[in-house]
Order: structure tokens, then C-alpha cells, then sequence
């Protein structure tokens, strides 16, 4: 019988009203001596009408699907921590969404029955049965894999992540378990280093600090722990990371398109999400190794619903050089340490609040007299919170401080020099599914910075012949809402948005005007303009548009492309070849507009053999304006007037990268290469040309793999090959009183020779098994590293000095810091 | 302060230097004038010499034919002669009279002509007192010996409400101090109208010994000149050095349309002197 016949003989019965053209023909078996009650039940559970019962009668319409929503979090099934990009996929469909930077997950389907699957690189992947007939919470475990050996087979979906990521240029970044051990100096797991290796991030050299990501300055980089601003991501000069590696949980580096809820510089976005604390059971974790020694305790406070977390690291290296015979070696001293704390509670199933503290210090004692501190402090407090399955808010406050010190006691110029940046921060970030793959993200955020960019002040207070100098603090309000919509029209993954940042600065502050305009030295003032506290003196505003398209052209391959115009308010001012601790930061002012950069991205992405392999090249082309550079002998110590010592260029970074992963199997690892060019617009000898800057690598090339030869034991190598940084050679010698004084060409009219180094590592774990076959509860390993293996001594610069033993003749040095083979160990654990 | 210094020391295991041959640009040949005006009634010099490639195995070249003037601004020339390896020495003694603006002249050819900018003579500052004070050092080769450091040590008072830039030279029984770490400049903005800070430990001196010492003031230009030039040759190849620039002098080419530039500097000095005997 038809549809439309059964109704018909039911309306003999009943009464009842339906529009025979809107239902559908469709052919049923009617079970003689059935009740209409249960007919209709059973034609309404297959989808082919809709009844209600209005007064007496029975009205049929036709079939409209609802949708609901499935939310919830996903976490780790031993330690309840919350996993971040993850995969939600809906079996048999191609619809699917990432968890989002706090581990939830929203997806709006038509009602119906669903096998909904979660999956991440380093867990079992984990498949969920859904009947949705209303918005369902979903509280998903998965657990880690324990080794690499008994992998579970990864799903294909989870397979081309690489695929579906919607943006272009995001690099994630390994420290733990085997991706990430890759050897270091010393045999340290360090976050940046790790970060080195792969393609458009670039360090000038060994002890740089600071790294340059697609042709940025060090500044141009923001660096976000647990969402809080790092000003100096470095201890040791560079050569160690502030993140404790033992703490960190995941780490992810825009390069390319930043999306709209994040701004302020303009080259990149590092991400460093810390663990949160294992809310399961108590759990700790160490090492120790040459240079520095770490811990983490963490565990629940109410099991399932509050944890904690404090983790510390202290460095060690004063014990390994005290050996050393010269006392100008043992008066240098070098001391690091950081501390984490951090706690976390989840109310409800809709609220989870988070704080979280980092406290980090460096005290360097050089030669006798002189001792130079530095550190970061955060403290921050978030509240994500879902209103509705639909929409999610994340909202968080926080303190950001880095501050320096120098002390040198060496009478009688005896001083305390001191610099400070204080940010009191709130942000407020809202997310809201429509449907699946058509999000909006909607947010503010609102910082104030408050700079004390320098002091020098009589080490003895009361003596008197220093005076003290005190540059004027300065004040600002950075702000910016944003706004940014994420949808899918066919095989088009779209995210567009804007952000409109702005900057107000605040008095007291004394403008400085300069004859003509022109600030050109500190005599050429003819007025000064005062304003007074909280009075605003300037304002800049910048509307940033951008853009990201994801053509996914089948399972293997895609294409991206994006837009994206970032605009930042504060500066690194730093004159020296790598920036050091103690350069001040600076706010746009009058004679420091805003820098802009515009970023185009283009990339192609395979996947290659079942995606055991992921392929992927991108080109980039990226415009900045109002970049700073420097005159000749730039003096910017305590200066008053920084504006005379300034050059606003026009720059622009250009480059081409590749990369390619094999990510299964017992040999895994990755090669990057790319070949860029960085340069800045500069006026030298009345001409207007492209200069090279300082850190510009042509190519770079790196490679890391790592490979499983026992259950226990695996081997990590990397080698690293790329252009020498430019350096300016001398054309000329002269003499002036005496002393024989190199004469420079052009600025970077020449390369160090190229840099290339192989590192190897080993790693034995201890064993896994009990006697009786049980697995034991603690893990522990060691690993052995070698760094520089072949010894080279790469250049790190060239020096420029009068021959010793022919005075009058110039000689060219070159010197290298770490020009040998350099073994360690290390011990870490977890119980 | 340098922070490849302190990596250097810490990883004096690790760290190394070679000295390298490395083709350099084509040299440009500039001309290089030094010379500082004084305040004494004295016979004043100036020398000029030519650069030449940084990496070439010939000392820098002297200029022996040129006609060199010192003109004031009040309408005085002074004229010097050429006496031996770029050494120019004025025909008569004369000294720099404060408040008036000096410029050396130096014709190499009938075309070119370098000047400097006009330069004022300023006030001397007096020296107070010169002392000798010491400290004790370990001997290098003995280290349970030490053994007695005497360097001079100044009393002076900045004048108050004007900015005064100084330089501090040092001579050991009439031989000068000039290694480039010996530039010692001061700039008062640190201690407007107080003591003059000194340390001036890094000028070692033994008994018998006679300290000259020479408190000059000078002006901004020739202090910005010093100090960019001490650092191009003391912090150049570290990390936290400044980027290789030109240094800057004073000097041009009479017609405009000569671009080559000219390194060196021709300033004015004004001198307080004293002398102790080390005992």
C-alpha cells in the first residue's frame, strides 16, 4: 500500500488532516489488526511523517529533521587532562570538528544514530555511540599510548589532520615521549630548539635569543603561556627556553594566518599550554642532566573534579664548571630556575576555572662586580564556561611582568640599573556552533602596559656623585575586538574575520618636538608638550582583515591560502646583533607608528601511502611597514630621546618552504627546507636599497628522525644544515691614534661560511615489565646525547683585530662557540 | 658588557678562534686625518694617511704632499708642514683660544680640498688633585704572591647646568696610553655638577714611575665620534656588539659633488694637566 492509501483508510476512522503532494510516496506493509496509535509511532520513528494531535484531530505533516547538539570535553583517561586538537569525526560521513584550545567540542547533526569517533597522535582512538534525539553532553576518555611498538592502527580520518587543518602554516611542536626527543646541547628538551627544526623558524645562532619566524624580528613574535604575554622567552642567553618541559603540554606555532582572536605582533603566535594537573591520581615526574634538574608533582584535590599542579626546574651548571681551574671561569656564575603552580576545578559540567602562576628568575654574576637578573612573572585566571551546548566562552585576566636588573658595585661609578614591563590583561573569547563546520568566534581583549624603560640609580643611596636617571614611564591601553565566522560550502573550508586593534597612550609623558619634524638628535628639540597622569596623548587604531580558504580536493590533498594584516603596538628596541635581556621594550608614540605586516600564504598538502607520509610546501610573501632599524652607533642606553636613534623602514620577507613527514612506523621523523630572504629598505650613501637583515638564512635545511630498536631502547638523530648569517666585511684598515680601525662597505655585503651540524642521541627505558609480566607503575629512561658530532666549528661571527705579531696588519677571526663534540646524560622518571 | 665574553669563559672547554683568509670588497683608499687642537701655546699637529685593503700585508700609507691649514673663524690661518710619515706639524706654536670655532684645511690636489666642520674650543675644566692610590693583584705566575697595582686617582667637580662631554688620556714616563680599551669618555649627564667618578684601575703604574694625566673637554660630536669608534674596535663579532657601522668624523670634501667619504677626525681640546710621581 501507498503512504497516501493507508492515510486515506485511516481517515475513514479518524479525524484526520495531511496535504497528500508535501508526503512522501513511498510503498509501506500494513501489519493487519495494528493499533493507529502505533502505525503512525512507527511511520514518525522512521522519518516519513509527523503527527500531533491538535484538539480532536490529527494533523500529519511531513518529516522535518531536528538538530542536536553533541558537546563535551575530551581528556586524557589517565591523568584527566584535557586534549587539544583532536579529532571528532562522525563515522561514515565526512563531518567532523577539532577540539578547541581547552579540549571541548561542539557538533550539530540531524537527529539520529551516530558512532562518533575521537582520535589524537599518541592515543587509542575511541568511538562513541550516540542516539540523538535531543543535545547530548559527551564525556570522552581516551588513553595515551603507552609504547610506540603496539601502536594501534590510526584511523584515516585521524590520518589527514594535515589535510583538514582549516589554516595554512601551523607548525605543532613535540617535546614528550619519543616525537620529541630530539638530542640538544647538553642533552635539554627544550621547546624552541625544537621549534628550530622546522621549516621559516630560524635563530641567528647558538646562543641567540629569540628566534624569527618568516623574516620577523625577535619582537614580532608572541609567545603565550597558558595565554599570558612572555616577554624574554630565554634563560641562559638563549640557550635554554623559559618552559619547563616537564610542565608543558601542547605547543603550536602560527606562522602564517593568524586568526582574529589573536594580534598584537606581527609575525607569528607560540602557543605554550601548560599541563593542567592529573585530577585521577598523584603522579610525578623529573630529570636531571648536566645543566639543569626539573620535577612536577601533580594530582587531584577531589578526584575527577579539582587538581593541581607546581613543577620547578633549577639549573645545575654551577656545579659543573666549579672545576674549572681559571677564577675568571668560576667568578661567572649562571643560575636559572622557574617555578609553575597551577590549580583547576570544574564545578559543574558547564564551568571549569583555571589558574595558573609562573615565576621564573636568571642571575648571572659576571667577573667580580657586576650581577645582571632577569625574569618573568604571570599569574592568570580563566573561566571557560558553555551557555548552551552552542556556545562556549573562555575568559581570562591576567598579570604579566618582566623586569631586569644590573648591578655593578664597582666604586665609584657604582649603579643599579633597572627596567620593567607590567601588562594587566583581560581577555574574553565566546565560540558559537550553528552547525557543524559553521562556527562564529566573537571576543575582546584589553591590555594595559605599564613600562618603566629604564632607571640608573647610585648603587649606595647616599652617595652622591651619581645622579639618578629616570627615563619617563609609559602608558598604554592596548585593545582590540575581533570577530571571525568559520563555515564549509562544499569542499571550501572558509574562515574569514577582522580584528580592530587599537592602542591609547597615557600621561604623564613629555613629548619632545623636533625642528622640521625631524627627529634627528636630541638638539634639535624646539618644544616639549606635557601631559599629565592618565591623560591620553595619542591614539592609533588599525582595522586587521583576514582570511584563510582550505580547498580540500579529495582525502590527500588540499590547498590553502591566506590573507593576514597584523599590527603591533610594542617594540624590542635592541641595537645589537641578537637582542640581550636587558634591551628595553618600547610602546608606539608619535615618532613610532604602528608596524604593519600583511602576510599572503599560499600551500599545497598531500598525503602520500595511506598517509604514513604528509607532504606539504608553502610560499609566503609577507610586507611590513614602519619596521625599526637602526643608525650607525645607535645609542640607546638610558636614552632619553630613542626616537633620534631610530629608522623606520619599509621590510619584506619572501620565501618558499618544504616539508615532508613520515608519521607510523618504527622509523619516524621529518625533513624541512626553506629558501627566504628578509630585508629591510634602508638609506646608506644617499641610496635607497634592500639590505639584508641581520638574520636572514637563504636556505636552511634540518632534519630529525627517531627510530624504535628494542621495546626499550630508541635512537634520535638530527642534522642541520644552513646559509651563514650576514655579516659586514671591512674594505679598508686605518690608522687613528695608533690603532688600527676597520673600515666597512656597505652593511651585510657578505655570509658566514654555512652552518651545518649532526646531532644523535640514544634513549633506554627502563624496563616495563615486573618479573610476574605485570606492567610496572613507574617509567623511567635515560638518554645519552651527542652534540656536534663531527665537531665542526661553525662560525658563530667574524672578529676584526691587528695582528698580534705583524702590528698594522688586520687579521679576520673567526670564532666559534661551541667548536667540539659535546656528550651528556640525562636521568628522568615518572611514578 | 658583552655577552660573548661570558660564553666564552663559560665554555672555555668548548669555544674556539682561528684566524681566517676571506676575500674582502675592493678597498676604497680613503683619506684619514687625526688631529686634536689644544688649548696649549704649542707647536699642533695633524696626520694624514690613506686606508688601504683591511686584509692586505702593508701598513696604511702616509700622506706627505699635502698643503695643511688650520683657519679660525677669526680670521687667523695657521699653516703646517709635512715633517715625516704623514706627520704635519704647524710652522709656529699657537694654542686654541676658548669660544673660538677652529677648521683644519687640507688641499691634496688643485680640485680636491677636505675640510672639517668649524669647531669651538672650550673651557678646561680644572683637576683638582692627582693622587695615587693601589691595590693589591695575584701574580699570575706565582699565585701566593701579590704584588702592588698604583693607578691615578683625580678629584674634579663637573660644572653645574651645562653639558660637558670628557676624555681622560693617560701618559707612563712621557710614553701615552692608546690602547682602543684606554678611550676613556665621559658624557656628565650621569653627574651633572658633581665629583667626576673615576676609576681608573686599568692604568697600571709601578714605583718611580711619573703619571701625566690629561682631563679634556670636548666637544659632543668628538665624543660620539670616540665612542663609536672604541666600540667598532673593542665589541665588534659579539653577539651583543654593535652592528659594524662607518664612523662618522667631521671631515668633507670641499666640493660637494666628491662623495668619497673621509675618515677621521679633527676636533678641539681643551686640557687640564697634572703630574704625579708614583713613590
Amino acid at each position: 500500500m501507498q503512504l497516501i492509501d493507508v492515510l486515506d483508510s485511516i481517515g475513514k476512522e479518524v479525524n484526520l488532516a495531511y496535504s497528500r503532494d508535501k508526503l512522501p510516496n513511498k510503498k509501506l506493509e500494513v501489519i493487519q489488526g495494528q493499533s493507529i496509535k502505533s502505525l503512525l509511532e512507527e511511520l514518525q520513528n522512521r522519518n516519513l511523517l509527523e503527527y500531533r494531535l491538535e484538539g480532536n484531530q490529527l494533523i500529519i505533516s511531513p518529516f522535518t529533521p531536528r538538530s542536536y547538539t553533541i558537546n563535551g570535553v575530551l581528556k586524557d583517561s589517565e591523568t584527566g587532562e584535557h586534549i587539544i586538537g583532536a579529532s571528532v569525526q562522525i563515522k561514515g560521513t565526512n563531518l567532523g570538528t577539532f577540539t578547541n584550545g581547552y579540549g571541548y567540542f561542539s557538533i550539530t547533526l540531524f537527529e539520529g544514530d551516530y558512532e562518533v569517533e575521537f582520535s589524537h597522535i599518541g592515543y587509542t582512538s575511541l568511538q562513541s555511540s550516540v542516539n540523538l534525539r535531543k543535545n547530548v553532553y559527551l564525556k570522552a576518555n581516551v588513553a595515551p599510548l603507552i609504547t610506540q611498538l603496539d601502536e594501534v592502527e590510526i584511523s584515516g580520518i585521524e590520518g589527514n589532520i594535515h589535510i583538514t587543518e582549516k589554516i595554512p602554516s601551523i607548525n605543532k611542536i613535540y617535546i614528550n615521549e619519543t616525537a620529541g626527543q630530539v638530542p640538544y646541547f647538553l642533552g635539554e628538551v627544550d621547546v624552541i630548539q625544537n621549534a628550530l627544526l622546522q621549516p621559516g623558524i630560524k635563530a641567528i645562532g647558538e646562543d641567540a635569543s629569540g628566534i624569527h619566524v618568516r623574516g620577523g624580528a625577535v619582537d614580532q613574535n608572541l609567545t603565550l603561556m597558558d595565554e599570558a604575554t612572555i616577554y624574554n622567552p630565554n634563560h641562559f642567553y638563549g640557550l635554554i627556553s623559559v618552559f619547563n618541559p616537564e610542565a608543558v603540554n601542547d605547543i603550536r606555532i602560527l606562522k602564517g594566518y593568524i586568526p582574529p582572536s589573536y594580534g598584537g605582533r606581527a609575525s607569528s603566535v607560540i602557543e605554550v599550554k601548560q599541563k593542567e594537573g592529573n585530577n585521577e591520581r598523584m603522579s610525578y615526574s623529573g630529570g636531571i642532566g648536566v645543566l639543569s634538574a626539573r620535577a612536577l608533582v601533580e594530582g587531584p584535590i577531589k578526584k575527577g573534579k579539582s587538581s593541581f599542579l607546581i613543577s620547578g626546574r633549577q639549573s645545575l651548571l654551577n656545579l659543573s664548571i666549579s672545576d674549572f681551574r681559571s677564577t675568571s671561569v668560576r667568578r661567572n656564575r649562571i643560575r636559572f630556575q622557574d617555578l609553575t603552580v597551577k590549580f583547576n576545578t570544574r564545578p559543574n559540567t558547564s564551568d571549569q576555572i583555571y589558574v595558573s602562576t609562573y615565576y621564573g628568575n636568571d642571575r648571572n654574576t659576571v667577573g667580580l662586580n657586576s650581577v645582571r637578573r632577569w625574569g618573568n612573572r604571570v599569574f592568570n585566571f580563566r573561566w571557560n564556561h558553555l551557555y548552551s551546548p552552542q556556545l562556549f566562552s573562555n575568559i581570562s585576566t591576567f598579570v604579566s611582568e618582566y623586569n631586569y636588573r644590573v648591578e655593578n658595585d664597582e666604586e665609584p661609578g657604582a649603579f643599579i640599573g633597572r627596567s620593567r614591563i607590567r601588562d594587566f590583561g583581560l581577555k574574553a573569547d565566546f565560540l558559537y556552533s550553528f552547525e557543524t563546520s559553521n562556527e562564529v568566534n566573537f571576543g575582546f581583549n584589553s591590555t594595559f602596559h605599564s613600562l618603566l624603560p629604564g632607571r640608573r640609580e647610585p648603587f649606595d643611596p647616599d652617595a652622591s656623585s651619581t645622579n639618578i636617571i629616570e627615563l619617563d614611564a609609559e602608558a598604554g591601553l592596548e585593545s582590540a575586538i575581533y570577530l571571525g565566522h568559520n563555515f564549509q560550502v562544499g569542499s571550501f573550508d572558509i574562515n574569514y574575520g577582522a580584528r580592530y586593534s587599537m592602542l591609547h597612550n597615557f600621561g604623564p609623558d613629555d613629548v619632545f618636538i623636533y625642528r622640521d619634524n625631524n627627529p634627528t638628535s636630541d638638539t634639535a628639540i624646539i618644544d616639549t608638550i606635557s601631559f599629565s597622569t592618565a591623560e591620553l596623548v595619542n591614539t592609533f587604531k588599525t582595522l586587521e582583515p583576514r582570511v584563510a580558504i582550505n580547498w580540500i580536493m579529495n582525502d590527500k590533498s588540499s590547498i590553502k591560502a591566506s590573507f593576514s594584516r597584523n599590527a603591533q603596538y610594542i617594540h624590542l628596541i635592541s641595537n645589537t646583533i641578537s637582542p640581550a635581556p636587558t634591551d628595553v621594550w618600547k610602546l608606539t608614540d608619535e615618532y613610532i607608528p604602528p608596524l604593519v605586516a600583511d602576510q599572503y600564504t599560499l600551500g599545497l598538502y598531500k598525503n602520500l601511502k595511506d598517509n604514513k607520509w604528509e607532504a606539504s610546501t608553502e610560499i609566503y610573501y609577507k610586507d611590513i611597514s614602519n619596521n625599526i632599524q637602526y643608525k650607525n652607533g645607535a645609542d640607546l642606553i638610558f636614552n632619553e630621546n630613542i626616537e633620534t636613534e631610530l629608522l623606520l623602514t619599509d621590510a619584506r620577507a619572501y620565501g618558499i618552504e618544504f616539508y615532508l613527514r613520515k608519521r607510523k612506523g618504527r622509523l619516524k621523523g621529518w625533513v624541512s627546507y626553506s629558501l627566504s630572504r628578509a630585508e629591510s629598505k634602508i638609506n646608506e650613501n644617499n641610496e635607497q636599497r634592500y639590505i639584508v637583515e641581520n638574520f636572514d638564512k637563504t636556505h636552511d635545511f634540518s632534519t630529525s628522525w627517531n627510530m624504535e630498536l628494542s621495546e626499550r631502547l630508541s635512537i634520535s638523530t638530527n642534522f642541520i644544515y644552513n646559509t651563514g648569517i650576514p655579516v659586514t666585511l671591512p674594505t679598508d684598515k686605518y690608522v687613528f691614534e695608533n690603532n688600527l680601525v676597520p673600515n666597512f662597505g656597505t652593511r651585510n655585503n657578505e655570509r658566514l661560511p654555512d652552518y651545518h651540524r649532526l646531532d644523535l642521541s640514544l634513549r633506554l627505558k627502563g624496563k616495563q615489565l615486573k618479573k610476574n609480566g605485570q606492567r610496572r607503575k613507574n617509567r623511567d629512561f635515560w638518554i645519552l646525547t651527542i652534540y656536534n658530532v663531527y665537531a665542526r666549528q661553525n662560525a658563530y661571527s667574524y672578529f676584526f683585530r691587528e695582528s698580534e705579531l705583524n702590528p698594522g696588519l688586520g687579521e679576520i677571526v673567526q670564532y666559534s662557540i661551541f667548536g667540539t663534540v659535546i656528550p651528556a646524560i640525562t636521568y628522568n622518571f615518572k611514578f | 658588557m658583552k655577552k660573548l665574553i661570558f660564553i666564552i669563559l663559560i665554555f672555555a672547554g668548548y669555544a674556539c678562534e682561528e684566524v681566517v683568509i676571506i676575500d674582502l670588497p675592493d678597498a676604497q683608499n680613503l683619506v684619514t686625518v687625526e688631529g686634536w687642537l689644544t688649548n696649549f701655546n704649542e707647536i699642533q699637529s695633524v696626520r694624514l694617511t690613506r686606508s688601504n685593503s683591511f686584509a692586505i700585508n702593508e701598513p696604511v700609507t702616509p700622506i706627505t704632499n699635502a698643503v695643511v691649514t688650520v683657519q679660525s673663524k677669526t680670521g687667523n690661518t695657521f699653516n703646517f708642514r709635512h715633517e715625516a710619515d704623514g706627520h704635519y706639524r704647524s710652522n709656529e706654536s699657537f694654542g686654541g683660544e676658548f669660544g673660538v670655532e677652529y677648521q683644519v684645511r687640507i688641499q691634496l690636489s688643485e680640485e680636491n680640498t677636505i675640510r672639517s666642520e668649524w669647531e669651538q674650543m672650550l673651557q678646561p675644566v680644572p683637576i683638582d688633585g692627582l693622587f695615587v692610590d693601589s691595590f693589591e693583584e695575584n701574580d699570575p705566575d706565582n699565585p701566593n704572591q701579590q704584588f702592588t697595582v698604583f693607578f691615578p686617582r683625580i678629584s674634579a667637580i663637573d660644572p653645574e647646568g651645562e653639558r660637558n662631554f670628557y676624555r681622560w688620556r693617560f701618559l707612563q714616563n712621557g710614553e701615552i696610553y692608546d690602547e682602543p680599551e684606554t678611550i676613556t669618555i665621559q658624557d656628565d649627564r650621569f653627574f651633572d655638577g658633581n665629583v667626576i667618578p673615576n676609576n681608573f684601575r686599568s692604568f697600571g703604574y709601578d714605583t718611580g714611575d711619573e703619571i701625566i694625566t690629561e682631563f679634556q673637554n670636548i666637544n659632543e660630536e668628538a665624543y660620539n665620534y670616540l665612542s663609536l669608534l672604541k666600540s667598532q674596535i673593542t665589541s665588534l663579532g659579539t653577539s651583543t656588539g654593535t652592528t659594524p657601522a662607518f664612523v662618522q668624523g667631521n671631515l668633507t670634501y670641499f666640493r660637494s659633488e666628491v662623495d668619497e667619504q673621509v675618515l677621521g677626525y679633527f676636533g678641539t681640546v681643551a686640557i687640564s694637566k697634572d703630574t704625579v710621581v708614583v713613590e
